[in-house]
């Protein structure tokens, strides 16, 4: 049989022909000029960018098409752990819509933005209300920018006391995400590796012995990536404290405990908030996200310009006069569009269900494993925070199947795979460590059904493994070699610069 | 509770399945004395949650308090664009929820969609800029620079061991927004920065610029067009940094303007990093939008940012994944190159949706338009008595500065006309100074009301001369 | 395959092995070779660049993973295996201690090769980490 190729599965580039578009313009209402002789003076390109050239209707099925190819929440479970991936609620997106926020420009007079000053001026003192810190900037665009602007200003901080030049160490757990040393290092600190208990908890003797009066900092992540709550938080900012040290918290994993507990009360110095995690701002696909950060008073100065400031008389302004402020992290105020998105959420959440957020998110991470205990190894079997590190050490050691396997497998079901081989093989007893967070806003009916379908892919490991080695079977692809993307990576459409 | 489906039943199923009593006890590594109180009012000072309707009135009473550029005839960019976006473009990024309820494209079997999205997404930016490798985008075109700067420095420490390079030169009018943020970055990285004023034309002054590009300099940037919308002769920087073996770093603040200037590639430069929002992208009080980054192929293992090649499944279908994964932070860790996890998929396939809608012909036609209105807006408004261009002699793409007279906003405003932004704030001596800009939205009418407004505004000023 | 008995390993699956003429060659295990699987990316220092004991002197890269190289002695490179570089790993994989070494070193003290691992506490240390 003869493959047929629908126009649909090719590439924008490849279906282009000259002459077809999908959008015009008006006619033009001033003189026409010829670009040549109004640009004299400077070098004009060769020849125009070969953009395709398609029309509405291929555009529209296109894209509609790719569409299919995707899993996302709106149609799939999405477990994947340490991503928060909830539900994100269409009101959003439709208010957001609205030409008040579609056409609000950076460069407007602040008079015309007093609507935005207050919304962001809200925002952060909710964000500050859960941190129980008491300043808040919105503008880094990230977790990971979030991360860099708190250890901005902590260096800040340590530079005005005349510590700059001492204070040179991050300590950061071996379980952590590879973006704290990262962003560690970037900032100009040494990051020093500290290794977990076998709990996956902080090892507080070593902690002892790692904080010198070189430590600027530890970075830690609460609930940790293990999915568990560090026990020790109070007594961990205790030792930092004492030392003259600060204590961030990364609050990637704040979604479990919002309303619950408020990591200032712990001690903490700063910490950041993922929006697009905790505060259901769309993932979209990678980004964008928001990342801001709540600081204690002493570190307040230090934040990024502008400030939203209420003033006396009601009004609101943006206040640029900020000596000691780090400067700024990104344009303007950060993504706005997702801030405003969050916005809505919370208002919509209010005190109790933030609250309530936190609780059931938990909850349904303790009953995945409680319901698929003895089918998978748990390494850490206690309480778990908002997500459930299974790993794949029964499967592999019976059956040579790995965590990848197991993942791809679950894709035939229709379920999005959980975050596989992190945290890191050495800090979950060598194995293969798959990652588990049903988020709140999943019914007890699809929990049940993943269960169902765990179970069945651990029957199958069993029963007929090689089902499992070469899944998925159900998609547009099969197994992807991702080795050859990399040894010989092909990152453009040839025709693009035909 | 809002969009939470377990019913109190339930939970309690749920408790007995874990085998504990409460949700509490799941918190018991939290101190009891530090756990919230719901029943003290004073613990968790957060206002009642609203439903849809409710928070939709709240929404429209917030920005009853706002205006926004649709209010005016609008004449700012300085960054951010007024530019139309095509109702295709919500539709398919906004509406439909494939794209933005996913995740990043770590299973690339479940997300070809986005992959693929995001291949064209860089053959489009290679498109633009001729540079063959394009990244999957950044937070936006002021860390973009930065990231750029970042890179300098890593590609400087391999191809100058011994130098221990450390200066990055920012040459000429580079938007403030994106200076600052370079500082940032370079004040913890312990980068010095070293900036060159723009000559009396707005263009870089080539005399201070060979004076600067020392071989302590690692890298040097320019933007073009420039803050003051003056398109730079990036060719002359590219072959000033040569003899030094500087890294030459183009900044682009409007996309738009790629579709008729030299490519980054003619031009030769290493790298070239820009904002997108002008692609398809709205305003949102400057994001997100989104940063492109392209680079020649030699500094492909040095580039931050995710990337996506083309490969093949096990069948031999064609099939698209995140290629070169380990530069990224998540393998690297402390020796990452860049600290970046995520890109802004959904912006740039908004970039992508809005490149594609307009195509090859209809792209440049949008910027031929910007064009002509940008002539005529300059003629119009320095026909104005008391009113010319701050620069003369070099050549501007849909921006351009008036030197006029101090303090003439408010009264324009009034008119409904939100006139060039005053640059006061940008450097000495531009006091009366204002950064006009143009888009394919701007009318006729809207360009001839600004010079009715400014002629008004104007009467009883000092002549300019 | 047999893991030769002449060379010192590293915890960190790097191993040494002193010559006759009083260089050192280095390499790394079969173990890591298996362990990094599909591997895409080498970089090795330049013949003259010095070396430091315990401190990398290049990086190894699979797909996921990458995993820096460490000397087990100090001194400065003499010759650098061209054989095994990004396009081809053949060597490496079929010979890791023969025709795949990497670096081959005129060490500053060729006594620090000795406090390596000899090859039965290098096996003890991989059956340990098998559990």
């Amino acid at each position: 049989m003869t493959v047929l190729a629908n126009p649909a599965e090719k590439l924008l580039f490849e279906v282009s022909k000259p002459g077809r578009r999908c959008l015009r313009l008006p006619e033009l209402d001033v003189p026409k000029v010829d670009v040549k002789v109004a640009l004299r003076g400077a070098k004009l390109r060769a020849k125009p960018a070969n953009l395709p050239e398609v029309g509405e209707l291929d555009l529209v099925r296109h894209f509609k098409n790719l569409a299919q190819k995707n899993f996302s929440v709106d149609r799939n479970f999405y477990p994947l752990g340490s991503c928060t991936m909830k539900y994100n609620p269409k009101i959003n997106v439709t208010l957001l819509s609205l030409p008040g926020f579609t056409k609000a420009h950076p460069h407007l007079p602040e008079a015309d933005l007093q609507g935005h000053i207050e919304l962001m001026v809200t925002l952060e003192s909710w964000l500050s209300e859960i941190s129980g810190l008491p300043a808040v900037t919105l503008q880094p665009a990230a977790g990971a920018q979030g991360e860099m602007t708190g250890l901005m200003v902590i260096k800040a901080y340590f530079e005005s006391k005349g510590e700059g030049k001492t204070r040179t160490k991050v300590i950061i757990p071996d379980s952590a995400h590879g973006t704290n040393p990262a962003t560690a290092a970037l900032a100009g600190f040494v990051p020093l590796t500290l290794k977990s208990t076998a709990d996956g908890s902080v090892d507080l003797a070593a902690l002892k012995a790692a904080i010198g009066p070189d430590t600027a900092a530890m970075m830690i992540t609460n609930p940790s990536t293990l999915g568990i709550l560090e026990p020790n938080m109070v007594e961990i900012a205790r030792l930092l404290h004492a030392a003259g040290a600060q204590l961030y918290m990364d609050g990637a994993n704040m979604n479990a405990i919002q309303g619950m507990v408020r990591p200032g009360d712990y001690g903490v110095d700063v910490m950041h908030f993922n929006l697009h995690k905790t505060y259901s701002v769309p993932h979209g696909a990678g980004g964008p996200g928001a990342g801001p950060i709540a600081v204690a008073s002493h570190l307040e100065p230090y934040l990024p310009t502008p400030r939203p400031v209420r003033n006396a008389d009601g009004s609101y302004s943006l206040d640029s006069k900020r000596p000691d402020s780090i400067g700024k992290v990104r344009s303007f105020f950060g993504n706005y569009g997702a801030l405003v998105m969050a916005y809505i959420y919370m208002s919509q959440l209010g005190r109790e269900g933030v609250r309530r957020n936190g609780e059931n998110a938990v909850l349904n991470a303790n009953y995945l494993r409680a319901k698929l205990r003895g089918v998978y190894h748990i390494q850490n079997d206690k309480a778990c925070a908002h997500e459930v590190v299974f790993t794949d050490k029964t499967q592999h050691e019976q059956y040579h199947i790995s965590a990848l396997d197991i993942a791809k497998r679950m894709i035939d079901y229709g379920i999005h795979p959980m975050t596989i081989y992190f945290p890191q093989p050495n800090v979950v007893g060598g194995h293969g460590a798959m990652m588990v967070e049903p988020t709140e806003t999943e019914s007890k009916e699809t929990l049940d059904f993943f269960v169902e379908v765990m179970k069945q892919i651990a029957q199958e490991c069993k029963d007929n493994p090689e089902i499992i080695r070469t899944a998925p079977h159900t998609t547009p692809v099969s197994r992807v070699d991702e080795k050859t993307a990399t040894t010989n990576p092909q990152l453009y459409c040839p025709m693009c610069i035909a | 509770m809002p969009f939470i489906q377990n019913t109190e039943a339930d939970r309690a199923e749920m408790l007995k399945a874990i085998g504990v009593g409460s949700i509490e006890d799941l918190f018991k590594d939290i101190p009891a004395n530090l756990r919230l109180k719901m029943s003290d009012p004073g613990m968790l000072k957060l206002p009642k949650g609203k439903g849809e309707l409710e928070v939709t009135r709240h929404i429209q009473e917030l920005l009853a308090k706002t205006k926004n550029a649709g209010d005016y005839a609008y004449f700012r960019g300085g960054g951010i664009y007024n530019h139309f976006v095509s109702t295709l473009i919500d539709h398919i990024a906004l509406y439909d929820g494939s794209f933005i309820t996913a995740y990043t494209p770590y299973q690339p079997e479940c997300s070809q969609g986005t992959l693929t999205f995001i291949y064209e997404f860089q053959s489009s930016i290679t498109a633009l800029t001729g540079l063959e490798v394009a990244n999957a985008s950044m937070y936006d075109g002021a860390s973009a620079l930065a990231e750029a700067m970042m890179m300098g420095k890593h590609v400087s420490e391999d191809r100058h061991r011994k130098e221990n390079r450390n200066t990055f030169v920012l040459a000429g009018a580079v938007n403030p927004e994106y200076m600052q943020v370079c500082k940032t970055y370079a004040d913890v990285a312990g980068i010095k920065i070293a900036q060159v004023a723009p000559g009396a034309d707005g263009r870089v002054d080539g005399n201070a610029l060979a004076k600067a590009l020392t071989r302590k300099v690692f890298a040097v940037a320019v933007q073009s067009p420039n803050y003051l919308g003056v398109i730079e002769d990036v060719e002359a920087v590219v072959a000033a940094a040569k003899e030094n073996e500087i890294l030459v770093v183009q900044a682009v603040g409007e996309a738009l303007s790629l579709a008729l200037l030299q490519s980054p590639a003619e031009s030769g430069v290493d790298v070239c990093v820009g904002e997108g929002q002008s692609l398809g992208n709205h305003q949102f009080l400057g994001g997100p939008a989104f940063g492109f980054f392209a680079s020649k192929k030699e500094w492909l293992r040095k580039m931050p940012g995710r990337i996506v090649s083309e490969t093949k499944d096990k069948d031999g279908r064609r099939a698209f994944a995140l290629a070169l994964a380990t530069r990224e932070q998540h393998i690297r860790r402390e020796k990452a190159t860049s600290n970046i996890c995520t890109n802004q998929s959904l912006c740039a396939l908004r970039a992508l949706i809005h490149l594609a809608a307009w195509g090859k012909q209809g792209f440049v036609e949008l910027a031929e338009h910007s064009v002509a209105k940008t002539q005529y807006a300059i003629q119009k408004l320095t026909s104005v008595p008391g009113v010319k261009l701050a620069h003369t002699g070099a050549p501007v793409f849909n921006e351009f500065v008036i030197q006029a007279a101090p303090g003439l906003e408010k009264k324009l405003l009034k008119k409904k006309v939100a006139g060039g932004l005053p640059l006061d704030k940008y450097g000495k001596g531009r006091r009366g100074q204002y950064l006009v800009a143009i888009t394919e939205v701007t009318t006729k009418a809207d360009i001839d009301r600004y010079a009715e407004a400014l002629a008004e505004a104007m009467k009883g000023k000092p002549v300019a001369v | 395959m047999a893991r030769p008995d002449n060379v010192r390993y590293l915890e960190s699956h790097e191993w040494g092995r002193l010559e006759k003429d009083g260089t050192i060659v280095i390499g790394i295990t079969d173990f890591a070779v298996e362990q990094l699987n599909d591997l895409t990316f080498v970089d090795l220092p330049e013949k003259g660049d010095k070396v430091t004991k315990g401190s990398p002197f290049g990086e190894i890269e699979s797909v996921k993973a990458v995993s820096d190289l460490i000397s087990p002695v100090s001194g400065k490179v003499l010759a650098v295996n061209d054989t095994v570089s990004d396009d081809d790993f053949s060597a490496l994989k079929k010979d890791a201690f023969g025709n795949g070494w990497l670096i081959k070193i005129k060490p500053d003290n060729a006594k620090e090769l000795d406090a390596a691992k000899s090859k039965a506490d290098y096996e003890k240390q991989l059956a340990e980490e098998a559990h």
